[in-house]
């Protein structure tokens, strides 16, 4: 008998990003490293997911500024992004970006095969809406839960406390494995993150290390999340996807990658 | 008594680990022994090892969970009673024994295993004192990348963790069948109408995402219970088959119902001589990787022949006499010593004798079962066949896959109106070396045509209806004249609608027999109750009854 007339499918990855296009962007050049970030990081994600043909890698992104609004709603394969670059200017309804962004981690239209999303909030500022309200609403999504949530803070006017709660809390009692970067509880931490490790908002303090974040995320986390290996519960505790370490120079403070500029 | 098939099993190695160069962490298994009272008793199970560096021995440590929980509960069985069917109190034991003592059983036995095998083969590892860590939880982060995995390699302590494998387990026997074990695992029952449905798998609540639980947790054992079940099967049971597979066949479909088909189809179900096997389920498997999730797949699948085939009864009738276990033998057409097979991977490129020995070998399909007693045929006639056994006409390969195919031949010879003499020498009765003859299209469009039918119930009625003066004219004419051999067949082709009305019909057979027929070709009880093979039929005269006009011979002249 023939083989099935069944759907075979590669499991979708969904990449978001969550982007601040508050009018502080706009100065010193952080609009403009941020769009020129992601448009340098798309071939090396292309080339990512042609490596990983079990995975199909789809990039949306949200702005939020006055309001939060889809700047790429439709699920597109990396290979057929182009960017367009963000504007800034407005406030920081960041709070109501995580609520588009929960509307779209359901089932449907999320895939019941789906990889855990990575969802990367990039933000060098403040919140002026309700960002709990938001991030309650994203977090009942089991999707939002499995995701991986990275946050990228722009400069040292960021709200480190409020993308830390982003991320989630960072356990306690075991030791970091190396690398890995945890799913969120959804909890705020219990204690104001200190030091750095890629399970705290990774701080970029210019064009460069902005480029070099957004570059591991679009890569090696891509990576990473497209053949997430089957491990235990234990070990997944608050850490869905095990993740590549950080690149030497993102992690080590002393190296640093360029002028202090943010 | 029910009796179970040969359940088939494989492993392979996914799509993604060929090309990031990583052995298959999959493993399958599957054996047979007897209780202690001499039932037939077989065991099926499927393990996957964990993924990524900390994990680096999974592939040995699924391996291991597959082998141990065999030799386990092998040796568990014949030392007990499975007792009679309605035993309700025995089946509540072996519940409890399934979900509490196996498991701790399994766990233990497992931590040894992997122990030993790691003093066998990691002799230049580190020992610290106290280092048998019991338990994934209690070992050291390093190795979470890949770089770290290489750096654990040299000189790290002997940890559980790195054999962190799931395992899946069904045992069955002719009263009652059950599962246990813990893990992302999946298991679906397809019964004989072609219905699937997923009977067990791990709850999002315990483990989420790509987190699965694990035998080298500490609390292991217990983890089994959520997972376990036992399930009593009817002294008539219909056939169904079981699948138990690892989580990279799921996660190849892209829906539920797609799996559930695909599980369908690779167990064979309504035709279990139509399931892909050997170097066919392997390049299967590959396939579903290839085109999948990239994963490990493994399958193991178990089927409930109909209770009057029994697969070598005369094991169990000799260890029942004597009162004690005995070994079985192996297999027909099997060199293995033993009662069990473990496969961690079965290639098919790279041996293909090996995959094509290690199915056909777990074939459950005993050709003999159709020589001996086979739908559609009526006690004297099947006899006389049976002892007059001609030499096919035409040589062919092997036939013996093909069980449902000639049973419509039989059919067709019944309703062909070819008396018993005359069909022992038009066409032999199916065994191992008849030939293949022509009914594959009609067999097809029978089937085709009922699930079709099955899978819209509410169209049944109406699509009979269009039918009605067929149906009586049939009811009419066939107490005159017969059709002429090859008619069925034709009929299926050009209508199979018709084809069936026409199998529901058969006068020469008594109405329990006729439904048993339709039930065997695959109709599902919407369809069997829609067609006109009440009771209430204008009987045909038997052939004992008259001696003057058996069915079907008239009507060719005969």
């Amino acid at each position: 008998m023939p083989f099935p007339n069944v759907r075979l499918a590669n499991r979708p990855l969904h990449f978001l990003y969550l982007c601040d296009c508050s009018g502080s962007m706009a100065a010193q050049g952080k609009m403009q490293a941020l769009n020129q970030a992601i448009r340098q990081s798309l071939p090396g994600m292309a080339a990512v997911a042609r490596d990983n043909p079990e995975a199909r890698v789809l990039v949306r992104a949200v702005s939020f500024a006055d309001r939060a609004l889809w700047h790429v709603a439709t699920p597109t394969p990396v290979d057929q992004l182009q960017w367009q670059d963000l504007q800034a200017g407005g406030i920081t309804a960041m709070g109501e970006a995580l609520e588009l962004v929960a509307a779209q981690l359901s089932t449907p239209p999320m895939e019941e095969r789906a990889l855990p999303p990575v969802l990367v909030l990039i933000s060098d500022g403040q919140p002026t809406d309700d960002f709990q309200a938001g991030l309650t609403t994203l977090m009942r999504c089991p999707w939002a839960q499995k995701a991986v949530r990275l946050a990228i803070a722009m400069g040292h006017d960021a709200d480190l406390e409020v993308l830390q709660q982003f991320i989630g809390n960072e356990p306690q009692a075991t030791p970091l494995p190396a690398g890995e970067i945890p799913g969120a509880s959804g909890q705020a931490p219990r204690s104001a993150p200190s030091g750095r490790s890629p399970r705290r908002p990774l701080q970029a303090s210019n064009a460069t290390s902005l480029a070099q974040y957004i570059q591991w995320a679009s890569t090696a986390v891509v990576n990473a999340a497209s053949m997430p290996a089957s491990r235990t519960v234990q070990a997944a505790a608050g850490s869905n996807i095990p993740l590549p370490d950080l690149p030497p120079t993102v992690l080590d403070p002393s190296d640093d990658v360029g002028p202090l500029v943010w | 008594m029910n009796s179970w098939g040969e359940p088939i099993h494989c492993s392979r190695r996914g799509a993604s680990h060929w090309r990031r160069q990583q052995p298959c962490q999959d493993a399958s298994a599957s054996g047979h022994g007897l209780s202690l009272d001499g039932l037939p008793v077989w065991v099926m199970a499927v393990a996957d090892g964990h993924g990524g560096s900390r994990y680096r021995l999974s592939d040995r440590g699924s391996r291991l969970a597959c082998e141990r929980a065999l030799a386990l509960v092998l040796a568990a069985v014949s030392q007990r009673r499975l007792g009679s069917p309605d035993d309700n109190g025995s089946r509540m034991q072996w519940a409890a024994w399934l979900s509490r003592d196996l498991p701790a059983a399994i766990t233990s036995a497992w931590l040894e295993a992997i122990a030993a095998d790691w003093h066998a083969n990691e002799p230049k590892a580190a020992e610290p004192a106290g280092a048998a860590t019991p338990a994934c939880e209690a070992a050291t982060p390093a190795g979470s990348s890949p770089t770290a995995g290489s750096r654990a390699a040299a000189g790290q302590p002997f940890q559980p963790l790195l054999y962190g494998s799931t395992l899946g387990l069904v045992l069955m026997t002719p009263h009652w069948w059950g599962q246990t074990g813990l893990g992302d695992w999946d298991l679906v029952r397809i019964d004989g109408d072609g219905q699937a449905s997923l009977l067990s798998e791990e709850r999002q609540e315990i483990a989420a995402g790509e987190a699965t639980c694990s035998l080298c947790q500490r609390e292991a054992a217990s983890l089994f219970a959520g997972r376990s079940g036992l399930w009593p099967i009817g002294a008539q049971a219909a056939p169904f088959a079981l699948l138990l597979s690892t989580d990279g066949l799921r996660k190849s479909c892209a829906s539920d119902p797609d799996f559930l088909l695909l599980a369908r189809w690779l167990a064979g179900m309504p035709d279990p001589t139509e399931a892909p096997r050997g170097a066919e389920l392997a390049a299967s498997l590959d396939r579903i990787s290839r085109e999948g999730s990239g994963d490990d797949v493994s399958v193991a699948i178990g089927r409930l022949e109909p209770a009057r085939h029994r697969l070598a009864p005369e094991r169990a009738a000799a260890s029942a006499d004597s009162g004690a276990p005995t070994l079985p033998t192996p297999s027909a057409g099997s060199n293995r010593s033993t009662d069990s097979t473990v496969s961690s991977e079965t290639p098919a490129a790279t041996k293909p004798a090996s995959s094509a020995e290690t199915a056909e070998s777990k074939g459950w399909t005993d050709p003999s079962i159709f020589g001996a007693d086979a739908p559609g045929t009526a006690g004297p006639a099947r006899q006389e066949t049976a002892a007059s056994q001609p030499q096919p006409r035409t040589p062919g390969p092997s036939p013996a896959r093909k069980p449902r195919a000639l049973a419509v031949i039989g059919l067709t010879l019944v309703l062909a109106g070819v008396g018993v003499g005359t069909t022992a020498l038009l066409l032999p009765w199916p065994r191992p070396d008849a030939p293949k003859l022509a009914t594959a299209t009609a067999q097809q469009a029978l089937q085709q045509k009922a699930q079709q039918l099955c899978s819209a119930p509410e169209t049944i009625s109406r699509q009979l209806n269009r039918r009605r003066a067929l149906i009586d004219q049939w009811r009419q004419q066939w107490h005159q004249q017969r059709p002429k051999p090859g008619w069925l067949q034709a009929q299926a082709r050009r209508d199979p609608l018709a084809a069936w009305i026409a199998i529901s019909l058969d006068p020469a057979l008594p109405a329990a027999r006729r439904r048993q027929n339709l039930e065997w070709l695959g109709a599902c009880p919407a369809l069997i109750e829609a067609l006109p093979a009440a009771p209430s039929l204008p009987a045909a005269p038997s052939a004992q009854q008259t001696n003057k006009k058996r069915p079907f011979r008239a009507l060719d002249g005969s």
